[in-house]
């Protein structure tokens, strides 16, 4: 486990600062304490809601945490621990179409898609389904917290939380231009995903910054200079890049994408990349955004999952489909040319001699904001035991 | 233990079977416990409302015909069939349901 006096050292300003110590990397008891410390103390993305129809099951292990995402017949999005309150068995193992209630595989205990207990078969002796110690007002499925923002199911699996509305304010704030629009996601052409050999902080890390662009993604840079760049940093919340040179795609026949409604000019030419902590990355353009959910699988294994969205009918419309084909191609081609750094700093936390890593205090600071509030996750509970 | 459709009718409902079977005709029982295996299999759940319907029907014990009307009601549950409200209802009667 890390000492103190390491995560002291990060939580220094940036100029002073060393990254996280090479155990958040390389450690399971490490993984451990930060699934507990980080990720389900605070709000964590689990899925898409665009996944998900009215009358749905998905099951979603996160971290080892089993849960079923429902939408309700209504079409309510709600998480729930994916276990029978009865003898605990699973109850989804496979995302479907729930006819009626969702019945337990193996005494058949019966739970609405709201969550309540609607049926408990012979719990009475046969044929007897009702007893007076079973109350299944008390026993209906464990809900978790969850909200969806721009489609992404946040749970806070720790309860205790803040309110998403107050955790992330100031994410809502920054792009409330964008509330309440139609975010269409683009179907099975416009979501693809990878599977990462690196701790999922490191894809945080990565997505936070700009310093990497002109390495890394030569194609971009082409048009975006990372002079054209700036930071983005809102402590304990979010960090991130922006450009101020966004040229949206025109096809061969002088189409563009259809913006999204009312905005203001800084969106002209302006877009912005934010990753909201712990593991979410959103990307928003004027005529197009994307989220990429980080699944923590292991200490050097994270899914990323990235969904496109469009504004209203260019999302679905085959008119369309050729232009959303390209972009998700071109977005897959970006990402891809980041796997082997995340790869590579996985492969090099190894370094029994790296000290976290020193900041350049002009061009990491947004990749310092995370490990900032990281660190702070990680002190909480010994703070909270002074 | 599993293999929970081996058969449907066994165990508990044996002497309900002995009691029904004089009325119905003694194949009854085996074919019932036929088409329920064969539901089972094929995962066709409302022909299993249907089926643990008629072995309710077919019973002249109380409890056996709970124990049957409990089957039904839970597979019409499982897929939404109306016929769960009309199958609670009975079971309700008979302070079986809540």
């Amino acid at each position: 486990m890390t000492d103190q006096s390491s995560l002291d050292q990060v939580l220094k300003p940036v100029a002073t600062a060393r990254g996280l110590p090479n155990a958040h990397y390389v450690s399971d008891e490490m993984f451990a304490a930060e699934r507990d410390s980080v990720l389900f103390a605070n709000w964590s993305a689990i899925g898409f809601a665009k996944d998900i129809e009215a009358g749905e099951a998905m099951p979603v292990n996160f971290v080892g945490m089993p849960l079923v995402a429902v939408r309700t017949r209504e079409g309510e999005v709600k998480v729930f621990q994916n276990t029978c309150r009865h003898r605990g068995m699973i109850l989804v193992e496979e995302k479907k179409k729930v006819g009626g209630v969702i019945r337990c595989p193996y005494h058949s205990w019966c739970y609405a898609l709201t969550g309540e207990l609607k049926a408990t078969p012979h719990v009475g002796g046969p044929g007897h389904n009702t007893h007076a110690e079973i109350r299944r007002r008390e026993l209906g499925l464990v809900e978790i917290r969850s909200h969806v923002w721009r489609d992404v199911i946040f749970v806070n699996l720790s309860g205790d939380a803040p309110e998403f509305s107050d955790y992330a304010a100031a994410a809502m704030k920054r792009w409330a231009e964008f509330q309440g629009q139609p975010l269409v996601a683009g179907g099975a052409d416009s979501a693809f995903s990878f599977d990462v050999a690196c701790n999922w902080k490191l894809a945080v890390e990565n997505y936070c910054e700009s310093y990497h662009l002109p390495w890394i993604h030569p194609g971009l840079n082409s048009y975006s200079r990372l002079e054209d760049h700036y930071h983005i940093e809102q402590q304990g919340e979010f960090s991130g890049q922006g450009t101020l040179v966004y040229r949206p795609m025109i096809s061969e026949d002088g189409r563009r994408f259809p913006d999204f409604q009312g905005l203001s000019d800084h969106w002209d030419a302006g877009a912005e990349y934010v990753a909201l902590y712990p593991n979410v990355l959103l990307g928003v353009h004027r005529d197009h955004a994307f989220a990429i959910i980080l699944e923590p699988i292991a200490k050097d294994r994270t899914i990323e999952h990235v969904a496109l969205y469009y504004a209203g009918d260019a999302a679905r419309d085959p008119a369309w489909a050729a232009m959303r084909e390209t972009n998700a191609k071109m977005w897959h081609e970006v990402f891809a040319e980041d796997l082997f750094v995340v790869e590579g700093m996985q492969k090099g936390r190894h370094g029994v001699h790296f000290d976290g890593g020193k900041f350049s205090p002009a061009m990491d600071s947004p990749t310092h904001c995370f490990h900032h509030w990281v660190a702070a996750q990680m002190r909480r509970p010994a703070q909270a035991a002074e | 233990m599993g293999g929970g459709t081996e058969n449907p009718l066994k165990g508990f409902c044996q002497d309900f079977s002995k009691k029904s079977c004089g009325a119905r005709g003694e194949g009854w029982r085996d074919d019932l416990n036929l088409r329920l295996l064969a539901a089972h299999a094929a995962g066709e759940k409302a022909a299993l409302v249907t089926l643990y319907g008629e072995a309710a029907e077919g019973a002249d014990d109380i409890d056996a015909a709970c124990f049957f009307l409990t089957h039904a009601y839970v597979y019409a549950l499982d897929i939404g069939d109306d016929r769960a409200r009309t199958l609670h209802a009975r079971l309700f009667q008979h302070g079986r349901e809540e």
